[in-house]
């Protein structure tokens, strides 16, 4: 089958498809009535979000009998690409359960809110699949805007304006760096087509200084959206001020598509002129691990926190894009799908104590979680140990794996960096868990008491799925793992 | 192959040069006369009142934005119209997708009150 009929293109855009139509869908339901102010309108449109991402689902699922056929296009239906499509989906998926209860107290628009977390997914999923630079930026930016407008959403938030607006801003400047970057490559290779930039960049004798200069400010634009140290510096204040459903869907999905598709063209189309990024993305990597763990120690607020982990995990991630063999590759696949469902389950938990609101975000109002909510303090124990990379829980695989990749392929210092910074992280990840378990919460009387907490179905849902997921990849992993070396690009 | 943007970077170091020796230059020559009325901001006009810092509307943000999808539309509908009758009812499918996708944000606009100006 090829793109010689031009229906298929429709099939290999199958799931974005399904999903864009049912965020406008939704956007049209949400204008359709004069009563705006149901009280159960979050409960409604978040079953009907959530039916578009299973829909979206069975689609992905239905291409897999054309992947690798569908391959002349500037959209990939290869494996890889509905691999990453089921990590951005499961993401979603979680984020619009955790969000339910959440839109329905803070009343926030609930039509807007779905919908662009729908139209979040599709840019997200459109970037993965891209096989031409143009539409790798179209993906970006159709992701990048929904979120910017999805981080100051409660518009009562100062707080939210505050993180929606430096997100812009700063995530305006690095799509300039992006575009900039794409222009030069396609100035001195002649196309933004990526086969046609590999073909372009064979001979890597005559490579010029601007294509150079084009890959570095492509590596720059990404590295700012993942949050990479020298760049990371909006996001402890994007994820501190936004909902926090959408900080966990920022940490989550917004990382895992960029890393897929920052995978595919560093890992695979850039890879004749490594030598041109290779040792700049060393030293990010190393950078990243260390400072951005050591910086974590220090934080209070438990949304500042996973902010810098998830920064530091971006350092971690960084390696396999240059380890770049097949190991790595699996690393990286494995790796964002556990981190996906690890730090997803965590911010389910946050939510429940935050009591679907934006106080108690303090490590110190965790004090004496376990004795009164065994359940939430044992998920997130397990989350938090995942995150750590503690044996028999998903994390553990996935650190093991990046860590082999990076042996094979010699570069010794950066896993020695990797398990230092890993030893570093359980300090504050087991803070956490210390202050859930061993704390008793102190008893002053100024301090509001804490509420009790009452599970929803679906968190409850959340928590239960991602745990059974983690503890399952991390004492199974070989499914997993063998699933995934059927998605590989470097097949 | 960067040899031949040498020319341009001629170009280019011509006119930062023009430019700051055409400032020094008028800086040095220029006779100065002052008088109150020359010293004014604003040496013909009215004299400035208040702040030019003023809030104004970003009711203008939105017509903008919707100005802009409606020009766009126009950039692809007319290479599409002009080459009709060679490009056929594939691509006539894809241009009906395309401007019922903006209809159906026109029609959200609408209900929202975005074309309402009060």
């Amino acid at each position: 089958m090829s793109f010689l009929n031009q229906w298929n293109y429709f099939l290999a855009l199958g799931p974005q498809a399904i999903l864009t139509t049912f965020a406008i869908g939704i956007l049209l339901f949400g204008v359709s009535r004069n009563n705006t102010s149901d009280e159960h309108q979050g409960w409604l449109l978040g079953r009907i979000s959530l039916a578009g991402v299973i829909a979206a689902g069975i689609v992905n699922a239905g291409l897999y009998p054309f992947a690798d056929r569908l391959s002349d296009g500037i959209v990939a239906v290869d494996r890889y690409a509905l691999f990453s499509n089921w990590v951005l989906l499961l993401g979603s998926a979680m984020a619009i359960l955790i969000s339910i209860s959440y839109v329905e107290k803070q009343r926030i628009q609930v039509p807007e809110y779905f919908a662009l977390l729908l139209f979040a997914t599709v840019g997200l999923m459109l970037m993965t699949a891209s096989l031409d630079l143009m539409l790798v930026f179209i993906g970006l930016e159709i992701a990048s805007i929904s979120v910017y407008a999805l981080a100051t959403i409660d518009q009562r938030s100062p707080k939210g304006s505050e993180a929606g607006l430096k997100y812009f801003l700063l995530g305006a400047f690095s799509t300039g760096i992006f575009l900039y970057g794409v222009a030069l490559i396609y100035g001195s290779t002649g196309s933004a087509n990526l086969t046609e930039i590999l073909n372009a960049t064979v001979d890597a004798d005559d490579t010029g200084v601007m294509l150079i200069t084009g890959v570095i400010m492509l590596a720059v634009g990404f590295c700012f959206k993942v949050g990479v140290v020298p760049f990371h510096m909006w996001t402890p204040d994007v994820y501190q001020g936004s909902p926090m459903p959408i900080t966990g869907y920022m940490s989550v999905a917004i990382k895992a598509g960029a890393f897929f598709t920052f995978y595919r063209i560093f890992g695979i189309y850039l890879d004749n002129i490594q030598f041109s990024w290779g040792t700049v993305f060393w030293w990010l990597a190393l950078v990243t691990m260390i400072g951005a763990n050591l910086v974590a120690l220090v934080q209070n607020n438990i949304k500042r926190l996973l902010a810098y982990s998830g920064i530091a995990h971006s350092g971690y991630l960084l390696i396999t894009v240059l380890a770049n063999n097949t190991t790595s590759e699996s690393g990286l696949l494995y790796y964002l799908a556990v981190y996906t469902v690890a730090n997803m389950g965590l911010f389910a938990g946050f939510v429940l104590v935050a009591n679907h609101a934006e106080h108690r975000v303090e490590v110190s109002d965790y004090a004496g979680l376990g004795s009164k909510q065994p359940f939430i303090a044992m998920a997130l124990t397990v989350f938090l140990l995942s995150l750590g990379g503690f044996p028999a829980t998903g994390g553990f695989i996935g650190k093991i794996l990046i860590l082999r990749g990076a042996l094979e392929d010699n570069y010794l210092l950066l896993a020695i960096a990797l398990v230092i910074s890993t030893l570093i992280s359980y300090w504050y990840y087991l803070r956490l868990a210390w202050f859930m378990w061993m704390k008793e919460q102190a008893a002053t009387p100024n301090t509001e008491k804490a509420p009790e907490i009452e599970i929803p179905l679906a968190l409850k849902l959340v928590l239960a799925v991602s745990l059974v997921l983690i503890v399952y990849a991390g004492i199974f992993p070989s499914q997993l793992i063998g699933f995934i070396e059927t998605s590989l690009l470097k097949g | 192959m960067s040899g031949s943007y040498i020319p341009l970077l001629v170009l280019f170091g011509v006119s930062i040069v023009n430019a700051i020796g055409m400032g020094i230059a008028s800086h040095i020559l220029n006779p100065r006369r002052p008088t109150p009325v020359k010293e004014m901001p604003y040496e013909s006009g009215m004299i400035p009142l208040g702040d030019t810092r003023q809030r104004f509307s970003v009711k203008f943000y939105v017509v903008a934005i919707s100005f802009i999808v409606f020009d766009l539309e126009t950039v692809f509908l007319i290479p599409w119209a002009v080459n009709l009758q060679s490009l056929g009812w594939g691509v006539f499918g894809a241009v009906s997708l395309f401007v019922l996708l903006l209809a159906l944000g026109l029609v959200y606009e609408w209900r929202k009150g975005g074309l309402e100006w009060e």
